[in-house]
C-alpha cells in the first residue's frame, strides 16, 4: 500500500528526467502518453486502496530527509540566482529567508522532533489524487496537440515543449507530494517544487512579460512559503511535532492555535489567489492555455485550496467562543474575493481572463466554506474543489481551442465563433451549465447559506448571495451567448486536432460522470471524511439533497442535447413578414455597435481597476488586522 | 403517492387560478379606464386561440427549452404546494427562468440581446431574493419546509415586514410581463409561455401568502386575500400607470433586496418582533 503514493510521486519525476533528454517529438508525445495513462490509472489504484478510510505511513531514514533538505536548497539557490539574474532582489531575498529558516529549522529543533508517520493518506487525500492524476494528466495529454500547433504558429518563440513537458511531470510528482506529505518539511519542499514549476510554466514563452508575470507569481508564492515555514517552526518549537495530521488532531481550535493556522492559510490563500495576491493568476492567462487549464484545474491552486480545507478544523470555532481569529480572518478574505472577483469576472471582455476571475472567485467561496470549519460547509467547499476541476479545463481547452484559429478571444464575438464550431459550442455550454448549476446553485446556496442562517451571520450571507448572484449572472450571460444564434453566419474554417478533441471529449465525460455519481461520493467518500475530521457520526445529507443532485443532471443534459441541433435547421417565426426580415437586417448592421457595448449595461459600473484596488485595500487592512490579533495572542499565551 | 396527487392538483389548478386572476385583472383594468369591460376569461380565450393556430417554432431547440421552463416552472410551484423546501423551490424556478432565457437567446429575435439583458438581471435578483426570504423564514422557523414554517405561532409578517414590502414591490414589476420581450413569439409556443407565466405566478403568490399564515384558519383567510390582492393589483395597474412602471422597474430589484436585508440585519441582532403579533 505504501507503493502506491510514493509511485505517483517518483514515477512522474522520472519520466520528466526521460523527457528531458529525448529530442525526437514523436517519440515524447508516446512518452507523455502513455506515462500520463500510468500516472492516471496509479491514482485509481491508489483510490481503491485507500477509500476505507485513513492510512498512515511510518517511512524512516535520515537519508530521505537529506534529500529534501538538498531538493530545498538547490530551489532556493536556483531562485535566487533568477532573481539576481534578472535584478529582481525582492524574490532572492525572500528565497534566502526561506532557506535560512528551513536550514535552521531542520539543523536545530526540529533534530529533536521524531516523526512517526512522513506520509498520510486519507479519503480526501484520495479525491485530490484524483484529480491530480486523471485532471492534471488530460490536461496534459490536450498539451501534446496544442503545444504542436503553438510551435508551428509562434515561429517567434523558441519551441521549448522539452522543457514545458518536463515541468508538467514535475508538477504533478510535487502536488503529489503536497498531499501526501504529512512531514511538514516535506509539505514545505513540495510546495515550493510546486511554485517554481509554476513559475517555469508562466515565463514559458520567456517574453518579457510573460518573465514579468511569472516573477510576479514567485513573490507572492515565496511570501506564502515563508508563512509556510514560520508556521512550520512554530508547530516545531511549541506544540512539539512537525507532524499535519498532529497539529489538527491534537490541538483544539483555540488561541493558541490561531497564529500557525493564520500563517498556513496565509500560504493557502496566496496560492488560490485570494484578494491581494490574485494579481498572478489574472496575469498567468496570458500563458498558452493548457498552462492556465493545468494550473487553475489541478495544480498550484488547487494545493492552496487542498491546504486550507485540510486545516479546517483549525480554523472553526472553538465550541466556546464560536470563531477564532484565523478563521474570521480568512472568512472575511474569502468572501471580499468571492464578491469582488465575482463582479469584476462579469465585466471582463477577455475570455481567457474570465474564466481566470471566476476561478478565483470560485476558490474564494471555498476559502470561506473552509475558514468556517463547519462540517456541512466543508462538504460544500469538497464539492466545489471537485466541480471546479473537472468543469475548468473543459472550458479552457474549448477556449484554447478555438482562440488559436480564430483571433477572437473577446465575449462579444463568441456567438460568431460558436456558430463555426458546433461541436466545441456544446462541450462549451456543458462546462458553463456544470459550473453554474451545480457550485453556485446547490452548494453555496444551499449548503453553505442554510448552515449560515442558523448562525445568524447577516454579513457573511449578504456577501455569499451577492457573490452568488453575481457568478449566477455571468455564467447565465455566458450560456446565453453560446445559445444565441449567430447573427452574421460566417463560414470559418475550424480543425481541431483529434487529440484536443479527445481531451474536450473526456472532460465532458468526466463532468457528467461527477454530477451523475454526486450522491454516491458524498454518501461513501465525502461525508465520511468529514466524519472522520469532526469526530462525530455526520448524518448524510437529507434526501432533498441528493434528489436535487439527481435533477441537476436533467438540464445538463438538456443543455447538452440542445445545442446538438444543427444552427442552420433554426427557423425564425416571424410576426410581420417582411417587416420583421427587414428589422433582422437592419439589427445585422448593428453589430458593430453591440460590440463596443459589451455586457448587460453594467460594466460602466464595474470599473475593473478601482473594484481591484478597493479589494486590494480591504483584503490588505483585514490581513494585516488578522496577523496582528493572532501575534497578540501569540504572545500573550506564551 | 401524496406528493404526487399534490403536484398534479397544482399542475391542474394554478393555471385555472393564473388565468382567472388575469382575466380578473383585465376586467377591473377596463372598469378603471371606463371602456367595456373584457370578459374574465378572455386570457383563455387567447390561449386556446394561440394553440390553434399553426405554429412555426414547432420542433426546433427553442422549442425544447420553452419546455422545459414551462415544466420547472410547473415543478417549483408544486415544491411550494406540497409543503416541500422552499431552497428547493427557489433552485427549481431558477432554473426554469434559466431556460426561458436560452430559449429568448437562441431564437432569431432582430434585438436577441436587448431583452435577454434585462431579463438575466431579473432571474437572478429573484433568485437572490426568494433565497433570502427562505433564509429569513429559516431564522424564524428553523427549517426551510413550508409546513414547518407554516405551523409557526405568530406569522412572518410580524418580523419581516420590510422584506414583504420590498418582496411585493418586486413582484408588481416582475410578473407584469415576461422576463423577456419575446414579441416575435407566435402560436403554440407563445401559448406555453403564457401558461408557464401563470404557473410562476401562482408560485410567487403562494410565497407573498406564506408571510401571513400560521396555524389558525383566520391566517390562511387573511393570506388568500392578501394573495388576491398583490395578484390583481398585479394585473390592474398593468396599463394605468405604464409609465411610472418604466421608471421604477430598472431599480426594483435593488429596493427589494436592501429592504430584504436590512430585515436580515434586524434578525440577526435579535430584533423579531418589528410589528405587533397579529392573528394569535
Amino acid at each position: 500500500m505504501l507503493a502506491t503514493p510514493v509511485f505517483l510521486v517518483l514515477f512522474p519525476i522520472a519520466v520528466a528526467g526521460v523527457l528531458l533528454v529525448v529530442r525526437n517529438s514523436r517519440a515524447r508525445r508516446v512518452i507523455v502518453g502513455v506515462s500520463t495513462v500510468t500516472i492516471a490509472a496509479g491514482s485509481i489504484v491508489l483510490a481503491v486502496q485507500h477509500l476505507d478510510g485513513v492510512n498512515v505511513y511510518a517511512f524512516s531514514g535520515r537519508s530521505v530527509d537529506f534529500a529534501i533538505l538538498s531538493i530545498d536548497a538547490t530551489i532556493a539557490l536556483s531562485i535566487i540566482l533568477t532573481g539576481i539574474r534578472n535584478k529582481k532582489y525582492m524574490v532572492g531575498c525572500l528565497a534566502f529567508v526561506w532557506m535560512a529558516i528551513i536550514c535552521w529549522l531542520n539543523l536545530g529543533p526540529a533534530r529533536a522532533i521524531r516523526i512517526a508517520n512522513p506520509l498520510y493518506v486519507d479519503r480526501f487525500s484520495v479525491i485530490m489524487a484524483l484529480i491530480i492524476g486523471i485532471v492534471g494528466g488530460a490536461v496534459c495529454v490536450y498539451s501534446i496537440g496544442y503545444m504542436r500547433t503553438f510551435a508551428a504558429q509562434s515561429s517567434d518563440v523558441l519551441d521549448r515543449s522539452r522543457i514545458f513537458f518536463a515541468t508538467g511531470f514535475v508538477f504533478l510528482a510535487a502536488m503529489f507530494g503536497v498531499v501526501f506529505s504529512n512531514d511538514l518539511n516535506w509539505l514545505c519542499c513540495s510546495w515550493q517544487v510546486a511554485t517554481m514549476c509554476t513559475f517555469l510554466l508562466i515565463s514559458y514563452t520567456q517574453t518579457p512579460g510573460a518573465i514579468t508575470n511569472a516573477f510576479r507569481q514567485l513573490t507572492v508564492s515565496l511570501l506564502g512559503g515563508v508563512a509556510l515555514v514560520i508556521a512550520v517552526v512554530y508547530i516545531g518549537i511549541n506544540l512539539h511535532t512537525l507532524e499535519l495530521s498532529k497539529f489538527l488532531l491534537t490541538y483544539l481550535p483555540g488561541t493558541t492555535v490561531a497564529l500557525p493556522a493564520l500563517l498556513l492559510a496565509f500560504a493557502g490563500m496566496t496560492q488560490t489567489a485570494q484578494m491581494p495576491f490574485h494579481g498572478w493568476l489574472l496575469h498567468s492567462t496570458e500563458a498558452p492555455t493548457p498552462i492556465s487549464a493545468l494550473l487553475q484545474s489541478s495544480t498550484i491552486v488547487m494545493a492552496g485550496a487542498f491546504l486550507l480545507i485540510r486545516i479546517s478544523p483549525v480554523l472553526g470555532g472553538s465550541p466556546s467562543i464560536g470563531w477564532n481569529i484565523a478563521g474570521l480572518t480568512v472568512q472575511l478574505v474569502g468572501g471580499l474575493t468571492f464578491l469582488v472577483c465575482s463582479v469584476m469576472a462579469i465585466g471582463q471582455s477577455n475570455i481567457s481572463r474570465m474564466l481566470t476571475c471566476s476561478t478565483i472567485a470560485t476558490m474564494g467561496l471555498i476559502t470561506v466554506c473552509a475558514a468556517i470549519g463547519k462540517a456541512e460547509i466543508l462538504w460544500s467547499a469538497i464539492f466545489l474543489v471537485i466541480f471546479h476541476a473537472v468543469a475548468k479545463p473543459l472550458l479552457f481547452l474549448c477556449v484554447g481551442a478555438v482562440e488559436r484559429h480564430m483571433v477572437l478571444c473577446g465575449i462579444d464575438g463568441m456567438d460568431v465563433l460558436f456558430a463555426a464550431t458546433p461541436s466545441l459550442n456544446r462541450f462549451m455550454s456543458l462546462g458553463m451549465g456544470a459550473m453554474l448549476l451545480a457550485p453556485f446553485l446547490l452548494f453555496t446556496k444551499w449548503v453553505a447559506l442554510s448552515r449560515l442562517a442558523a448562525t445568524y451571520d447577516a454579513l457573511l450571507v449578504l456577501i455569499l448571495l451577492a457573490g452568488g448572484a453575481a457568478a449566477s449572472l455571468l455564467w447565465i450571460k455566458l450560456l446565453a451567448r453560446t445559445t444565441a444564434v449567430s447573427r452574421n453566419p460566417t463560414t470559418l474554417d475550424v480543425s481541431v486536432s483529434r487529440v484536443e478533441l479527445f481531451a474536450i471529449a473526456f472532460f465532458s465525460t468526466l463532468t457528467l460522470g461527477v454530477v451523475v455519481s454526486l450522491p454516491f461520493v458524498s454518501i461513501e467518500v465525502v461525508v465520511p471524511y468529514l466524519a472522520q475530521v469532526y469526530g462525530i457520526v455526520w448524518r448524510a445529507l437529507p434526501t432533498d439533497n441528493l434528489l436535487i443532485a439527481a435533477a441537476m443532471t436533467v438540464p445538463l443534459v438538456v443543455i447538452f442535447v440542445g445545442n446538438l441541433q444543427s444552427r442552420g435547421a433554426l427557423k425564425c417565426d416571424l410576426l410581420f413578414g417582411a417587416e420583421s426580415v427587414a428589422l433582422i437586417t437592419e439589427s445585422r448592421g448593428d453589430d458593430e455597435k453591440q460590440v463596443e457595448r459589451p455586457d448587460l449595461g453594467l460594466v460602466p459600473y464595474l470599473p475593473q481597476a478601482r473594484l481591484s484596488a478597493i479589494g486590494t485595500t480591504v483584503s490588505v487592512i483585514m490581513l494585516v488586522c488578522g496577523l496582528d490579533a493572532a501575534v497578540r495572542l501569540a504572545v500573550g499565551v506564551i | 403517492m401524496a406528493t404526487i396527487a399534490g403536484f398534479l392538483m397544482f399542475a391542474v389548478i394554478a393555471p385555472v387560478a393564473g388565468c382567472l386572476l388575469s382575466g380578473l385583472g383585465g376586467w377591473a383594468t377596463s372598469g378603471i379606464q371606463g371602456r367595456a369591460r373584457t370578459p374574465i376569461l378572455r386570457p383563455y380565450r387567447e390561449v386556446c386561440h394561440l394553440i390553434a393556430t399553426d405554429d412555426r417554432n414547432e420542433g426546433s431547440v427553442p422549442g425544447l427549452y420553452f419546455w422545459m421552463y414551462l415544466v420547472f416552472a410547473a415543478v417549483a410551484g408544486g415544491i411550494i404546494f406540497t409543503s416541500g423546501n422552499l431552497l428547493l423551490c427557489c433552485f427549481v424556478s431558477f432554473m426554469s427562468s434559466l431556460f426561458l432565457i436560452m430559449a429568448g437567446a437562441s431564437t432569431t429575435t432582430p434585438r436577441p440581446d436587448a431583452g435577454a439583458t434585462g431579463g438575466m438581471l431579473q432571474v437572478v435578483a429573484l433568485e437572490s431574493m426568494t433565497v433570502l426570504i427562505a433564509i429569513e423564514f429559516f431564522m424564524l422557523s428553523n427549517t426551510f419546509r413550508v409546513s414547518g414554517i407554516m405551523a409557526a405561532i405568530s406569522p412572518a409578517i410580524t418580523s419581516l415586514p420590510f422584506t414583504f414590502v420590498g418582496f411585493v414591490y418586486f413582484l408588481t414589476v416582475r410578473l407584469r410581463r415576461s422576463p423577456f420581450n419575446l414579441t416575435e413569439l407566435s402560436g403554440r409556443t407563445l401559448a406555453l409561455v403564457e401558461v408557464a407565466h401563470w404557473y410562476e405566478g401562482i408560485m410567487l403568490l403562494a410565497w407573498t401568502g406564506l408571510f401571513f399564515i400560521n396555524g389558525s384558519w383566520a391566517s390562511f383567510l387573511v393570506a388568500g386575500s392578501i394573495v388576491l390582492i398583490v395578484g390583481a393589483s398585479v394585473f390592474v395597474t398593468h396599463k394605468t400607470l405604464a409609465r411610472f412602471e418604466e421608471r421604477v422597474s430598472k431599480c426594483a430589484w435593488l429596493v427589494a433586496l436592501a429592504l430584504g436585508f436590512t430585515n436580515l440585519l434586524f434578525l440577526s441582532l435579535g430584533w423579531t418582533n418589528l410589528l405587533p403579533p397579529i392573528l394569535k
